[in-house]
């Protein structure tokens, strides 16, 4: 059973990184459909305080210094909605978009989403592939982290004790993009496998490429190979390059069999959705 | 206007979109108590007992019970009387209650739970029907790991066989399908003065439980209520498995004499409840040149889990129905209940048949494409006809719409615009089109015909509204809203006035289950005659007033008291005539009374008139299947229905969704999984994939209506069969789009790529 006692509403940051360095058994709370699904299914025994990110003013989403800067207690709905990422970042739109169902993705949070750490978080191959860094604020501090360093495992993470996730912080350029998932039905699926691609202009005739493959291995991945072939050819890529760069795709990939789909599945699936996500940023 | 035949709104509608009904967890007593389940942690093993020191101590626990504590009989009472409320010396699947704590909350009851240690000797379970079937399988009860079997022996198939052109022979297997009802399972029971139990809740079955009550207590029937609350959904799921949680919560009010609240997370009604059987079918069949069948061997297996509980019913549906709605005269259908140590398989729409017309549809499509005749028309030249015999030998009398759901089904889908061999198909994402037909028999039929009589009782309230109480529930299939239109048409009195309230075992007598698509026809026909006999009284009052000779050349109709042979002239108010009665002290109460038309079979050969009537369907899906990622989405099912006569087509059309989007679940995504030791695995809808909305295909519903002679304004019964023949649609779509067979469902797409 739950030892849950209390709830606490810090309205700053420092209050907030306070409570979760004093007390051991403080949790980050922000729309709570990861947590609560937890708690209520007596997954959290060790939790004894959650501590509320609603009065931190994490909301913004802003554009400063070169940055695009998402507010981590920004919902899936107001990433997906606002203007800033519209016109610059198509694969966060889509992957923000296919969370849950859209009551989930008015309480969802992209901090949530990263901070659970799941290889299967919808949100997280977009922003790996836009070279997404985590601005995080704790005890010492703030500090930067690339958030292809963000991640340890399932579920496990760089952060410090008292250490929160302030913002995503998202270098300003126009990208094409595409993310593609498969779930197990079309709506409140949980992801079999995904791709992020992302790439813009970065020479004439060149396109600097990333791709994040999700729920392929313990964390979200990038195919750094696949990324170096493309981006290193010119834009857009002949067939055999494409084809090589697929098989590098798949290589990367370190599926395994689960409730939700098979090995092998997963595995051919990567180049599958890569032949799409390509096909879409070309068209 | 006659409420028969009119799409009015459901008369709980309101109060369930507002949020003001109330289900069994709303409901309270004072002094409530609440229990939770402690359950086997293995699948198969000796009990020895159970420590129950840091439980009984845990704060807040009044009390731990076991079967030692039970009065009665130790046994939910059903067919073969096998399934016990509480573990005593063995548990037979993973989840098997074997104590119940009571405590004064429902946290400290669960808490406790976790903290009783069953002293088990594990043994090696038995988890499939090929399992059980092997002949070195431990044998879970003393025989063999066969509950049940029947047989249907027509003509000589061994002979007919060596006359066919070709013969086909396929296995298919279907998996286990959930309910997945909104509303948990859930009981509270209320201990009375005298001895008297109550029990409140959630169910399709008041008479069942009725019966299980009385015996775990051991208590005479009329010490015993069973009060139906508004039931969040059944299925099946709510018919014989809500006798076991009454039972049990029963007897912790009974033994502390207090209140007991037993109502269930979504989780451990996942692990604990009767689920849809997984089959294996062995299909065998031989057509002549034309693709007419002309022999049939079918062997179908299913898995009943650790008791027999519903099982020789639910074969019983699914042997009658195996080979569908053809025409054959020489077959031999053989089906065993096989035994395993998984939970409980009982009651879920379609009752065994969903799983044989899934091997049955899709072999006819595979005879179709084998021959390269359009699916349609093999059909057509297969179909049942009236005057045509069924496998048991039954003539189809009367009632028999099958070709004219082909028609209009095939027509408004555009079948013949749209259908194509798969070799046509071409491209990444293709279309397919696929076909099913059935037949359901309507109500108990042979198998149950001594369960099959319902009662109504209808009294004329002295304002004139109409209280009707019936032995069947509504459960969300809009049973009080139909009945209550054959009420008031049947008394002649306005539809608004007539109520038709939720079952209580207090009020009717014991009028069968609430299954087998028997409600609207059987309480319906109960209504008809309560509400004939009310009406009956009225006569000689309207007669003399419109000054007739004779009551025969009067009737009351909608509301008004007329001469037959002048409708439009003088009228006389219905609110005056109950006036007169209650002047008159007429009795204002009648009861109705209904036995269902005969049904019998043959144990030795299967023959008979296995049901009274048949029900007759069309589906036709369509299907965009993607290539490269094995995904299917089902872009629309259209699907032509004769139930006779419908009383609300709103109703209708709404059952047709409802099944249909179950019956593409049951087709696409929905499994159980259990791990090597029996453990069931996905008990969570995260994990136990079900259809959302944003699944749901273009849905067209047909009405066809062929009246039914004996049902009530010629309706038969229909709740089922949305369901049934949907998953051999999808996959014949599926083979239609891509050219592969997938036998085994659910039809994931692991399994296309
Ligand atoms: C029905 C349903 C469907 C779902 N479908 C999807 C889906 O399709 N795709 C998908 O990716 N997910 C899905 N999820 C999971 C979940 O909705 C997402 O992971 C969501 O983004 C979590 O965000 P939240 O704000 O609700 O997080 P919470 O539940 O509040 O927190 C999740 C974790 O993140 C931590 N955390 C929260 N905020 C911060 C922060 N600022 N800094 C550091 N750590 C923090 C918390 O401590 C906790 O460990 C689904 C969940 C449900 C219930």
């Amino acid at each position: 059973m739950d030892n849950l006692a209390r709830v606490h509403f810090p309205a700053s940051l420092p209050e907030a990184a306070d409570i979760l360095r004093t007390r051991p058994g403080a949790r980050l709370i922000a729309g709570g459909t990861d947590l609560l699904v937890k708690h209520r299914n007596g997954l959290l025994p060790d939790v004894t305080d959650f501590v509320d990110v609603s009065g931190l003013g994490l909301h913004e989403i802003t554009l400063t210094e070169g940055q695009v800067r998402i507010g981590s207690a920004c919902t899936m709905t107001a990433v997906a909605g606002h203007p800033l990422v519209r016109e610059r970042f198509p694969a966060l739109v889509q992957g923000t978009l296919q969370v849950g169902a859209f009551q989930i993705r008015n309480a969802a949070t992209l901090g949530g989403n990263v901070g659970n750490a799941s290889p299967a978080g919808d949100s997280i191959p977009p922003l790996l592939s836009l070279d997404a860094a985590a601005l995080l604020f704790g005890p010492a501090g703030r500090r930067t982290v690339p958030l292809a360093e963000f991640f340890n495992g399932p579920g496990k993470t760089v952060l410090q004790p008292g250490e929160l996730i302030e913002a995503f912080l998202l270098p300003d350029r126009r990208t094409a993009g595409a993310f593609l998932k498969l779930g197990e039905r079309r709506a409140h699926a949980i992801s079999k496998v995904s791709l992020a691609l992302s790439c813009w202009e970065s020479a004439h005739g060149r396109h600097e490429v990333r791709i994040a493959l999700g729920a392929v291995a313990p964390t979200v991945i990038r195919c750094r190979k696949a990324e170096e072939l493309l981006s290193a050819a010119p834009w857009p890529p002949a067939t055999d390059l494409v084809a090589k760069a697929r098989a590098l795709v798949v290589e990367t990939a370190r599926p395994i069999d689960d409730l939700r789909s098979e090995k092998n599945y997963r595995r051919r699936m990567t180049g599958v959705l890569f032949g799409r996500a390509l096909e879409r940023v070309l068209v | 206007m006659p409420a028969v035949g009119q799409s009015v709104p459901r008369k709980d509608a309101w109060d369930k979109v507002t949020g003001k009904t109330q289900y069994v967890d709303d409901l309270s007593a004072p002094g409530l108590l609440y229990a939770a389940t402690v359950r086997s942690p293995v699948a198969y093993g000796k009990l020895h007992g159970l420590d129950t020191a840091a439980a009984a101590a845990f704060p807040g626990v009044v009390r731990i019970l076991t079967a030692k504590d039970i009065p009665g009989r130790n046994i939910n009472p059903l067919v073969l009387d096998d399934q016990v409320f509480l573990a005593e010396t063995e548990v037979r699947y993973w989840g098997e209650p074997i104590a119940l704590v009571v405590a004064e909350t429902s946290e400290a009851a669960y808490a406790a739970a976790e903290l009783v240690k069953a002293d088990i000797t594990p043994m090696t379970p038995v988890l499939s029907i090929r399992d059980a079937l092997k002949l070195d399988a431990p044998r879970l009860y003393k025989g063999d790991n066969v509950f049940s079997s029947y047989t249907i022996k027509r003509g000589d198939a061994a002979a007919a066989f060596a006359k066919a052109a070709k013969i086909y022979e396929r296995e298919y297997e279907t998996p286990y399908q959930e309910h997945a009802y909104l509303e948990t399972n859930g009981m509270m029971a209320i201990p009375g003065a005298e001895d008297q139990m109550t029990v409140y809740g959630s169910m399709q079955c008041p008479f069942y439980v009725h019966d299980a009550v009385s015996q775990i207590l051991g208590l005479p029937r009329n010490k015993v209520r069973i009060v139906q609350t508004a039931t969040g959904g059944g299925f099946g799921g709510k018919e014989d498995f809500p006798s076991v949680v009454a039972g049990q919560a029963a007897l912790a009010a009974r033994v502390l004499g207090r209140p007991v609240k037993l109502i269930f997370k979504r989780e451990e009604d996942i692990i604990a409840s009767s689920k849809r059987h997984p089959s294996l079918v062995r299909m065998k069949v031989g057509v002549d040149r034309d693709g007419k069948l002309v022999a049939a061997d079918i062997t179908y297996y299913i898995d009943a889990g650790a008791y027999a509980t519903l099982s020789p019913i639910v074969l019983w549906r699914g042997t009658v129905h195996a080979l569908g709605p053809y025409v054959c005269d020489h077959v031999l259908i053989r089906s065993y209940a096989m035994a395993t140590n998984k939970v409980p398989c009982g009651a879920y729409r379609g009752f065994g048949s969903p799983q044989v017309i899934f091997a049955s549809e899709s072999l006819i499509d595979e005879i179709a494409a084998d021959l390269q005749i359009d699916p349609v028309e093999l059909r057509r030249r297969n179909g049942l006809t009236l005057g045509a015999k069924t496998v048991t030998g039954q003539t189809i009398d009367q009632s028999c719409g099958l070709s004219e759901t082909i028609d209009k089904a095939t027509a408004a889908a555009e079948w013949a615009k749209k259908w194509k061999p798969p070799t046509a198909r071409t491209g990444k994402v293709r279309p397919g089109i696929g076909i099913s037909t059935i037949y359901y028999g309507v109500g108990l039929g042979a198998g149950g015909k001594h369960l099959d009589r319902a009662g109504a009782s209808m009294t004329i309230m002295k304002d004139g509204t109409v209280f009707c109480a019936v032995g069947n529930t509504e459960m969300g299939q809009g049973a009080r809203t139909v009945l209550s239109q054959i009420a008031a048409d049947a008394l002649g009195a306005p539809y608004e006035m007539v109520n038709v309230i939720e079952a209580d075992t207090a009020y009717v007598p014991d009028s069968g289950p609430t299954v087998a698509s028997r409600t609207t026809f059987m309480s319906g026909n109960a209504l008809v005659a309560a509400g004939r006999e009310l009406k009956g009284r009225l006569l000689p009052v309207i007669a003399e007033k419109l000054g007739a000779t004779s009551p025969d050349e009067v009737d009351l109709v909608d509301g008004f008291g007329i001469r037959k042979s002048e409708p439009a002239g003088t009228k006389i108010p219905y609110l005056d005539l109950v006036k007169e009665m209650y002047q008159r002290r007429l009795l204002p109460s009648s009861f109705g009374w209904y036995v269902a038309p005969n049904t019998e079979f043959d144990k030795e050969t299967g023959q008979g008139d296995a049901y009274f009537v048949y029900s007759w369907c069309t589906n036709v899906a369509e299907v965009e299947v993607d290539t490269e990622t094995g995904e299917v989405r089902v872009v629309r099912i259209t699907s032509a229905h004769d139930m006779g006569r419908a009383i609300n087509p709103q109703q209708v059309e709404g059952q047709i969704e409802g099944g249909t989007l179950q019956g593409m679940g049951y087709c696409t995504m929905e499994e159980i999984r259990h791990d090597a030791q029996g453990k069931l695995l996905n008990n969570a809808f995260a994990t136990y994939i079900l259809p959302t909305m944003e699944d749901v295909p273009e849905l067209r519903p047909i009405i066809v209506e062929h009246p039914y002679s004996e049902g009530p304004y010629g309706a038969k019964g229909f709740g089922e069969v949305p369901l049934m023949g949907i998953a051999p649609a999808i996959a014949n779509a599926v083979y239609n789009a891509t050219g592969r067979r997938i036998r085994i469902l659910p039809i994931k797409p692991e399994k296309l790529v």
